[in-house]
């Protein structure tokens, strides 16, 4: 399988815990990479446009209130669960081989 | 919070018109949602440090996804269907007064019917595109009510 683009993968990892809501994506993305990866509301709703269509990602029914009413949640599917998993396979693989040659993270020398 | 992160978060409402219809549609109340809540928090955090940079990023992104989401929509398939549509009608329209009119044609005239030609393409580019663009927005207005996914 091809390498999933960054947002896509950090989209899916943000939605790994449970449901979100896009703003709640964005600010776990944030989170999760240290502010190294800030995704803009269309880079984040146009990827979110392209998970749902590919079925990784559904929209979340019954969440919006009165108050809150342009709010929607969001969700992984079987599927975007199963690619988030291959996806990180492919990733360890990746860093065992880079591994195998000594190659280490800075922070990890002694 | 000053009035002006509010006039901001309108002028992102209204700049938000530029995406394609059918993204707007299904997004643009919650980008509009996420500015104001982002806008919020930057001015609780940093003030206007954080409220510029959030501006700036904003705008940014704005710009980049704007095109890709143009380019996603059907304006290519239209504008190559259109531009086909019209060389073809004029093509065809020469053809024609070549039948009707064998008469040859000057050196004068000659520049004259090149650029008459080149309006009637341009002229014709635009009424393609008008046409065929009403025709996508009717029949997706139709299919609105089964478009939502709940």
């Amino acid at each position: 399988m091809a390498a999933l683009t960054p947002a896509v993968f950090h989209v899916l990892l943000a939605l790994a815990p449970g449901e979100r809501h896009g703003y709640g994506i964005r600010k776990d993305v944030l989170e999760q990479t240290g502010g190294a990866v800030r995704l803009g509301p269309g880079t984040l709703y146009g990827t979110l446009q392209r998970l749902m269509a590919l079925d990784w990602v559904e929209e979340t029914p019954g969440h919006a209130t009165a108050a809150d009413e342009r709010r929607r949640y969001y969700r992984l599917t079987r599927l975007g669960r199963r690619s988030l998993e291959a996806e990180v396979e492919r990733m360890d693989a990746l860093v065992r081989t880079a591994r195998s040659q000594r190659i280490v993270p800075r922070g990890s020398r002694s | 919070m000053p009035r002006t992160l509010t006039v901001a978060a309108s002028m992102y409402q209204a700049a938000l018109l530029v995406y394609p219809p059918e993204f707007r549609r299904e997004f643009g109340d919650q980008m509009a949602r996420d500015f104001e809540e982002a806008n919020s928090e930057a001015w609780r955090e940093t003030r206007w440090r954080g409220v510029i940079a959030l501006w700036a990023h904003t705008f940014a992104d704005l710009v980049s996804s704007v095109l890709v989401q143009w380019l996603k929509s059907r304006l290519p398939a239209i504008g190559v269907a259109s531009a086909a549509f019209a060389t073809l009608s004029v093509s065809a329209a020469g053809q024609l007064r070549r039948v009707a009119l064998p008469t040859p044609i000057t050196e004068g005239d000659r520049d004259l019917i090149t650029v008459m030609l080149m309006i009637m393409v341009v002229l014709m580019i635009v009424a393609a595109i008008l046409v065929f663009n009403l025709w996508f927005s009717r029949s997706l207005v139709r299919r609105l009510p089964t478009h939502r996914r709940f």
